[in-house]
């Protein structure tokens, strides 16, 4: 048996749901970011002979 | 980096600090002697470092150290729990701000602990500490995140208007821009949510130039800037990837990735999972394996963001991998899938089960339109009664219920409608698209799909009614239009008579495609070929061969061009119908159209040595070397040469 010679049949698009992009939540408000404390840094990391 | 002079430390690091090179001074004191880095000044000024280097596991580490050497300091404490805080860790940032009892700090803990809650997603938890405030009342704070909440149970109208009210207190800030964005972009104002993302990147690119802003568009090799502070405090990150959202929802898809490109760069190992996640789904179209690749780190890791499962689901389904689904959903139940929706979740169980058995599938998927169907017409009464009523947001509200609604209504319709589809019976998928005629009756993708099952009946008549408007619509950009539906189209003119509509059709796509070349040489379009091989085949299938040959013939000039794969295809079952029909004697041609045809397989011989005959993964004979136009057109020569006794 062969099949008579049919229309093109036109491809039948999967439509599946839509992709979802990541989006960042609205930012809750925390803290502020901790803040700076100032030191004498040379009295601490100098070298041995200027700390002497 | 040169060394420090004895006597300039305090000036150097202060000044670098000043500068924002952080990861100069992590260098200077990570370098140091043990004695001389945990030092208070050491420990303190490398955690703070950290922390605006965006690398908070390590600033918590080190603050957690100042907190034990320093137990007076209660401030190292509460940076402890804010850097745990801050690397996501909310179980052990919980534990470290309960710890903190210290009088006088009772503010600043519940703000941290609520922000803690919140980034748990314990929404009624956040809202209850929110409520036990005791700081001002008109705190801007509160406001803000009075609307993070109203934001999480999806009640956007009310969260943009808490945003806009602290706006109008605070004035510019990045991240209340972004928050506002974000509520119109769920209220589908685009325009407004793109205003708003504009402000953001307008505003990052004039006082941050070095974040380098549109640099990898403009295709300027940049190097990291990575994740600081500055970067974290500009929102751009967040702005971008709402307009990569937006754009995609816009079905934009290069804009979208222009979007990504724009953002300030970073390596690929810095980026953050939300980028790397959209990243992913940009990927998807051009080269589907790296965006795989990506889905699945992120499935990997101990966060997420909550849209990945669904999408990595969604994906395997398109590209055919319903094992791997069937396997996600069956590893990632029930505690790590708790983002998946109902919806997603029966949905791919259908597609699954379709694989082995349409009659379940279309059993579940029966239930979920049924199901959407009623919520469908819940909503649209909702529509009715409050324009009855003049109520605007609520009429707002219920429109954009209804649309989100559809869009999960018109998968499952098309899906139950596939499956007769597959078993070539048009007439039942038709009625399956009438049953949902009420809701879908402007929806494009349903049209055009009516428009199929009907000229798949012959119904001509009627599908002209569903493809001409469709044509029309992009009727100044022909092109643009799915070259299938413009030959269905014709197809049906022809078939009832109206010959001279398909040939002005014709020719406007001829003079389209004419015009294109012109502008890019380079460009293929395939257009007026599958027009003319389309009314070929419905000529050779109505047993006009003579006509319909030649119509074959002409779709593959030039065939340097034209010839391909699907062409070949379509062509060589016209002939193969042909040569059926004239070796039972049911016709008979003239001399002169075999040469024809001899000619045109010569010609196919000639051009057709590169072109493959069918995908090299579907070859199971393995003889490569026959699958080719070349072979096939001499085969098809030696049928007809035969016919005519040579």
């Amino acid at each position: 048996p062969h099949n008579q010679l049919q229309l093109i049949p036109p491809t039948f698009n999967d439509t599946l749901p839509a992709l979802q992009f990541a989006v960042y939540p609205p930012p809750f408000q925390e803290l502020p970011s901790p803040f700076l404390e100032l030191f004498d840094l040379d009295s601490i990391f100098g070298s041995e002979k200027s700390l002497l | 980096m040169s060394k420090i002079v004895d006597g300039n430390y305090t000036s150097v690091v202060y000044s670098l600090i000043k500068d924002k090179q952080y990861n100069d001074v992590i260098k200077i004191i990570t370098n140091m002697s043990d004695r001389k880095r945990n030092t208070r000044p050491g420990l303190s000024l490398l955690a703070y470092c950290y922390y605006y280097t965006d690398d908070f596991q390590n600033a918590s580490t080190i603050y957690e150290q100042l907190a034990a050497l320093w137990p007076q300091e209660t401030d190292y404490k509460l940076h402890h729990a804010q850097s745990l805080y801050s690397a996501g860790r909310y179980e052990d940032a919980l534990r470290a701000a309960n710890g903190i009892t210290k009088s006088g700090y009772e503010n600043q803990v519940r703000k941290l602990t609520a922000a803690i809650r919140y980034g748990m997603e314990d929404i009624a938890g956040a809202r209850s500490l929110l409520e036990t405030n005791t700081g001002p009342k008109d705190d801007p704070d509160i406001d803000i995140n009075y609307g993070c909440l109203l934001y999480k149970e999806d009640r956007y109208e009310e969260a943009l208007q808490k945003f806009l009210n602290a706006q109008t207190m605070l004035g510019y800030r990045p991240h209340l821009s972004y928050s506002v964005a974000l509520c119109y972009y769920k209220l589908k104002d685009y325009t407004s949510a793109l205003k708003h993302i504009g402000d953001i990147i307008e505003r990052g690119i004039r006082e941050h130039p070095e974040l380098g802003i549109g640099m990898t568009t403009e295709g300027i090799e940049v190097r990291s800037v990575g994740n600081t502070l500055t970067l974290h405090e500009s929102a751009l990150v967040e702005a971008f990837n709402l307009k990569a959202a937006i754009q995609f929802e816009k079905n934009d898809i290069d804009s979208a990735r222009e979007a990504l490109t724009d953002m300030p760069p970073r390596w690929e190992e810095e980026l953050d999972s939300v980028t790397l996640h959209n990243q992913a789904l940009c990927s998807m179209d051009m080269s589907p394996t790296q965006g795989f690749h990506k889905l699945q780190f992120l499935m990997q890791q101990s966060t997420y963001p909550q849209e990945t499962l669904q999408n990595l689901l969604i994906l395997y389904c398109k590209h055919g991998y319903h094992d791997l689904a069937s396997d996600v959903i069956s590893t990632y139940s029930p505690v790590k899938d708790k983002y998946l929706s109902n919806y997603i979740r029966e949905f791919v169980d259908a597609v699954i089960a379709q694989q082995t058995s349409p009659d379940d599938a279309y059993r579940k998927l029966d239930n979920m339109a049924n199901k959407l169907a009623d919520s469908l017409r819940k909503v649209t009464r909702s529509v009715q009664e409050s324009r009855e009523a003049r109520d605007d947001k609520r009429t707002k509200r219920a429109l954009l219920d209804y649309e989100n609604t559809l869009e999960k209504f018109i998968p499952v319709t098309m899906a139950q409608a596939k499956i007769y589809w597959d078993l070539e019976n048009y007439a039942q998928a038709e009625t399956i698209f009438y049953k949902s005629v009420e809701f879908c009756n402007e929806n494009d993708t349903w049209r055009l799909h009516v428009a199929h099952v009907l000229f798949m009946q012959e119904k001509f008549k009627e599908a002209i009614a569903f493809y001409e408007p469709i044509v029309k619509k992009n009727y100044n950009n022909i092109l643009s239009v799915n070259a299938i539906v413009l030959a269905n189209l014709c197809v049906s003119h022809i078939m009832t008579a109206q010959n001279e509509e398909a040939e002005e059709l014709m020719r406007k796509i001829e003079k389209e495609e004419e015009r294109l070349y012109y502008q890019e040489p380079e460009k293929k379009v395939f257009h007026l070929c599958i027009v003319n091989l389309v009314i070929g085949t419905l000529y050779c299938s109505k047993g006009n061969y003579e006509f319909g040959i030649s119509r074959v013939i002409k779709s593959l000039e030039p065939y340097n061009k034209k010839l391909g794969m699907d062409t070949w295809f379509y062509a060589k079952r016209c002939m193969l119908s042909l040569i059926e029909n004239m070796t039972k004697h049911i016709i008979v041609m003239r001399d002169s159209f075999y040469n024809e045809c001899l000619v045109f397989l010569n010609q196919c011989e000639f051009h057709g040595k590169e072109v493959a005959t069918m995908p090299d993964e579907e070859d199971p004979t393995n003889k490569k070397e026959l699958n080719n136009v070349t072979c096939e057109a001499r085969l098809l020569k030696s049928l007809i040469l035969r016919q005519l006794e040579y």
